[in-house]
């Protein structure tokens, strides 16, 4: 029902897309696959008619030919769109949001517009209450209600670009089972993600685009991961963990009964050499805890021993003075700062390296930039780049350059590889191994259980800003994670 | 590290003349309309009166480099200058004390009158637009209330020797203002606290968690703009040799428009000292302009506005992300996309 032909897309001295083509059947779940900067996102605002694509294309939509689209001729042929970020009127209630620019006719009356997004949310299974205001909800909560509005538009093709980053596990269910009614009804789903496992879970067929070309399309029961992979990359690639000795040395950090920052007596120790993992759902206080710890958040009770010494971490700069260092999990908020160069980024936590006598030298500043260049093989064509302009994957190691050139023997990741494509997670698990086997410690929070199994040596499991349990290399199980994180044990008890 | 070859280096003046280089070109074709319109703007008795007239407001602009750079906005600084210009001139014509007591006691003055703007902004995490607002109201009624709205003039020789005398055919606070402009430059060049001001004018959580003392930086930023406005206050009183309530509010919106034309971002972050000078250059000449074409000062108020909208555009442009469509996803995308 929906074929795109020749697109090509051209910016000054780039090619985002070159001749690809592409068809989607009505009712089908079609997924797209690349790394960043294959040409995904460029491709759905094509589609969405957010850019145009170069004169020879052609967008044919059951048999209408345009030669580009436009936002309001996309909405015409029921394309709808839900991103990732959610952009919502947060002041406002739920069922004003899902039914916002839509004219009621007869007057505009609240209780109808709720009891119409209550039907909506009946039919598809969604536990949203209607007359919430989207302020007070979680981030994963707001993102049901960006496809809550997705779908009560009447949408013939439904793009989703990885829907699932911010949501927990039993809201990817409820995703799922929305996909499945929307596929029921003819509806033809274009689905985004980095996940694998989802891809094989719903789709029906795959497209894998690389650097820019459209790569193959295959019949999702007929292929496997290994294959995708490969595809997408253009390269054999191991999608498992690479392989590391794990040593743990000496204690270097105890926390001892940690509470405060809506976390409640959390007591863990790390030790030289070692991953402990994080896991949890979203809002369990992973993210909390990792706040306390580097001191952007006050504790209300309990201590911090750093190599056996009580420490006092009241600030994030007396965290970094003590060497413990933090890889936000907002990258562009908290992690780097865009707007400036990669030279600029890499010393803003250790100045003292390139400062001296409060000067900073500019030289040392580019050799302490370029030697993190080359050690994290950030690819970057100079130093003063500016940050904005690089792959999620990039912006990611520029981060971890400034954590590192701190010096630090804790690093914390939180959601090292989020929104990053394949390859380069892989280069960012071998830089934490790599850490780790210099005698380094390391925090990681991820929502990825693959990758928080994978990783790590040690896993503990919040639920609800407690801790759940412990768990050691021998007792990792997707399940054991899962009923840990949902509270399953401590509710038996 | 490579040396550049000058190919190279040409290019990238080049490009930085094409993103950042509006306000030369703004210059430049000022320069020739004002030449060819009148007969007098390029006399040498002119450019004399267009420099010496625009010291006080160079200095006063490096000041507000500090705060808008590092992402915050002072429109305090007129109220601060009124306050600062009566004391000093109440201190000399009342008590007859020497200029070298006037001038740190101002100078003190201002940098607690910015201290004050800056920890309330950044311990109470307020807005720094409104909290300036506030202030300004009252270091209005502090001016107003010290002087009981009389005027000072009549300031002591000593004092005014710093317009009065020349070295070289200029007077001195000619090289005062341009010792404030470089050492402004090197300080946020150069220096430590300089890349601290521009981190945390970029994102100022991300400098907060990368160890950056945020809030002291922040705080430091308003004072020290109060401290340089303090300077500026005192080189106009030395020009002018009278002060009251009502000298000095004003000069923030020149400076405000200047700043934004010399490319100094309204969100903070980035900017250039050079920039600056450049635009309060743009802003004096045309005050200039319109003197000489006998426009009253009245009017020269509606001019300033109307360019202050328009440079405020002119930058929201330059800021936009680069689809011209409106799309749900335009900051995160627009990042994506550009890899």
């Amino acid at each position: 029902m929906l074929k795109l032909s020749h697109i090509t897309k051209t910016y000054p001295g780039v090619v985002a897309l070159s001749d690809v083509c592409m068809d989607f059947e009505q009712g089908e779940v079609h997924a797209i696959l690349g790394e960043n900067g294959a040409g995904k996102s460029t491709l759905i605002k094509i589609i969405s008619g957010a850019i145009e694509p170069d004169p020879g294309a052609q967008i044919e939509f059951d048999g209408r030919v345009y030669s580009a689209m436009t936002p309001a001729l996309a909405r015409e042929n029921g394309v709808a769109v839900i991103y990732q970020d959610v952009n919502l009127v947060t002041p406002m209630t739920v069922a004003e949001n899902v039914y916002m620019g839509r004219r009621m006719g007869r007057g505009y009356s609240k209780r109808r517009l709720q009891r119409m997004a209550q039907a909506l949310f009946d039919e598809y299974g969604l536990e949203l209450d209607p007359a919430e205001r989207v302020e007070r909800l979680s981030p994963s909560r707001q993102q049901m209600v960006e496809i809550a509005r997705a779908i009560a538009g009447e949408a013939r093709v439904m793009i989703m670009d990885e829907p699932t980053a911010p949501l927990a596990a039993s809201e990817v269910r409820v995703l799922f089972s929305i996909i499945e009614k929307l596929r029921g009804r003819g509806v033809t789903v274009i689905y985004i993600s980095h996940r694998m496992e989802e891809v094989f879970e719903i789709t029906e067929r795959v497209s894998v685009l690389r650097d820019g070309c459209y790569v193959t399309t295959l019949k999702t029961k007929d292929t496997s991961r290994s294959e995708l992979v490969r595809l997408m990359v253009g390269r054999e690639l191991s999608e498992s963990f690479p392989a590391r000795s794990s040593a743990p040395g000496e204690v270097l950090l105890e926390a001892r009964g940690l509470t405060g920052n809506s976390v409640e007596n959390i007591s863990f120790t790390l030790r030289r050499g070692e991953i402990l993992g994080f896991a949890g759902l979203v809002g369990s206080g992973r993210t909390e805890t990792m706040e306390l710890l580097c001191g952007a958040r006050r504790m209300t009770s309990g201590e911090v021993l750093l190599r056996g010494r009580p420490a006092s971490i009241h600030s994030p700069a007396q965290a970094i003075d003590q060497g413990i260092a933090l890889i936000p999990e907002d990258r562009k908020e908290q992690g780097v700062i865009l707007h400036n160069t990669v030279q600029f980024n890499t010393s803003l936590s250790a100045i003292a390296r390139v400062a001296r006598a409060g000067f900073i030298s500019g030289r040392r500043n580019a050799a302490l930039a370029e030697h993190y260049r080359q050690e994290l093989r950030i690819k970057v064509p100079s130093v003063r780049q500016m940050v904005v302009n690089l792959s999620g994957g990039n912006q990611q190691k520029v981060a971890l350059a400034k954590a590192l050139a701190a010096d630090p023997d804790i690093i914390i990741f939180d959601e090292p590889t989020k929104g990053i494509d394949v390859g380069a997670k892989q280069e960012i698990y071998q830089l934490i191994n790599a850490l780790v086997g210099q005698g380094k410690a390391v925090l990681m929070v991820s929502s990825d259980m693959e990758e928080i199994l994978g990783m790590s040596d040690r896993i503990i499991v919040l639920h609800e800003g407690r801790m759940a349990g412990e768990l050691s290399r021998a007792q990792f199980s997707q399940e054991s994670v899962l009923r840990l994180a949902s509270g399953i044990q401590a509710e038996e008890a | 590290m490579k040396k550049k070859s000058p190919g190279a280096k040409l290019a990238s003046a080049g490009r930085y003349l094409y993103q950042e280089g509006t306000v030369y070109i703004i210059l430049a074709v000022l320069v020739v309309f004002f030449t060819l319109f009148n007969p007098v703007f390029l006399t040498r008795r002119n450019l004399y009166n267009l420099i010496t007239q625009s010291t006080y407001i160079i200095i006063a602009g490096m000041g507000i480099c500090f705060v808008m750079i590092s992402g915050g906005i002072d429109l305090s600084v007129g109220n601060q200058m009124a306050v600062c210009g009566c004391v000093a001139g109440i201190i000399m014509t009342q008590t007859g004390l020497p200029f070298f007591i006037v001038w740190p006691v101002c100078i003190a003055l201002g940098f607690a009158m910015g201290l004050l703007n800056g920890v309330i902004a950044a311990k109470l995490r307020l807005f720094p637009l409104v909290v300036t607002i506030a202030t300004s109201e009252v270091f209005k009624g502090i001016a107003y209330t010290i002087t009981s709205s009389k005027s000072y003039s009549g300031m002591p020789a000593a004092f005014r020797a710093l317009y009065k005398t020349k070295l070289l055919g200029l007077p001195l606070d000619v090289y005062l203002a341009i010792a404030v402009v470089a050492a402004t430059w090197l300080v946020l060049n150069k220096t430590h606290f300089g890349r601290d001001v521009l981190a945390i004018g970029g994102i100022k959580e991300c400098a907060h968690l990368s160890g950056i003392r945020a809030d002291l930086v922040q705080s430091l930023c308003f004072a020290i703009t109060g401290a340089i406005f303090a300077v500026a206050t005192l080189d106009m009183l030395a020009q002018q040799n009278m002060t009251s309530a009502t000298t000095g509010p004003g000069t923030e919106i020149t400076c405000l428009t200047a700043a934004i034309i010399g490319g100094i971002s309204m969100k903070g972050g980035k900017g250039n000292v050079v920039g600056m000078v450049v635009g309060i250059l743009i802003m004096q000449m045309i005050a200039n302009g319109m003197q000489l074409a006998g426009w009253g000062s009245y009017t020269q108020y509606t001019v300033k506005g109307i360019i202050l909208i328009l440079a405020i555009a002119f930058d929201a442009m330059k800021n936009r992300p680069r689809p011209a469509v409106r799309v749900h996803r335009e900051k995160g995308e627009a990042a994506k996309e550009r890899q």
